[in-house]
């Protein structure tokens, strides 16, 4: 299996600026936006009419 | 609005410090400590299962924590608690040990200060342990992920130590290959 550190550690690089707790509560918002079940997808221009 | 998951984590470590629970957060909310970038679903904590009882699950009860069994023995929670969050979906599970770890003489703990709460969290060196344990694909880029983010602060005395007495040497010496 290859791994691949430069993206890993591109994203140990973005999380160093989050504290533990401060990230942990990020994870939720993150959780919620997972669970959302329904997505519309709309084209630009077409935004006014959600 | 729900619950934040950081009280969420606080409010356990004090029912365990409250009921006198030795414990360790473990698993990906211990990764996070360490410098992982990863989310994840879970609490899984470790503790000395002969100091739980049925307080236990009261107490994680009114904090929003169902469980997902039926424990009629204090042993049933003793040998496997898990517990979903209503508010949040997070599953609480509470292990009295794991692959490669359980609070034992001589296992070292990181209590991490959060204002005036402490948690108490598994060292980097035995999050390496528990994954080394196992070892499958996930665990090994879990690893590798902590060894990037943390190899420069590793105790090698210790994770040394405790990779033989796992018997995961040769595991543990590939990981550190990984270290910048």
């Amino acid at each position: 299996m290859k791994y691949d550190l430069e993206k890993i550690d591109r994203k140990i690089e973005e999380r160093k600026n989050i504290k533990f707790l401060d990230f942990i509560d990020q994870m939720q918002d993150l959780l919620e936006l997972k669970n959302v079940k329904k997505i519309k997808r709309v084209t630009f221009g077409s935004m006014q009419s959600i | 609005m729900s619950k934040r998951l950081k009280e969420l984590l606080l409010e356990v470590c004090k029912v365990f410090d409250k009921l006198k629970i030795p414990y360790a957060l473990i698993g990906g909310c211990s990764a996070i400590y360490y410098g992982s970038p990863y989310i994840t679903r879970d609490m899984d904590f470790v503790v000395v299962p002969e100091s739980v009882d049925f307080e236990l699950m009261q107490s994680l009860k009114k904090l929003g924590f169902e469980p997902t069994e039926r424990y009629e023995a204090v042993e049933e929670l003793r040998a496997f608690g898990q517990f979903v969050h209503k508010e949040t979906s997070i599953v609480l599970h509470i292990f009295p040990e794991v692959d490669g770890f359980s609070l034992i003489e001589g296992i070292e703990i990181n209590a991490a200060e959060a204002g005036e709460d402490k948690i108490r969290i598994c060292t980097l060196e035995d999050y390496l342990i528990m994954r080394a344990s196992v070892w499958h694909d996930e665990d090994k880029q879990k690893a590798i992920v902590i060894v990037r983010a943390q190899g420069k602060n590793l105790n090698l005395d210790y994770l040394m130590k405790r990779a033989k007495e796992e018997k995961v040497t040769r595991r543990i010496k590939w990981l550190l290959k990984f270290q910048k």
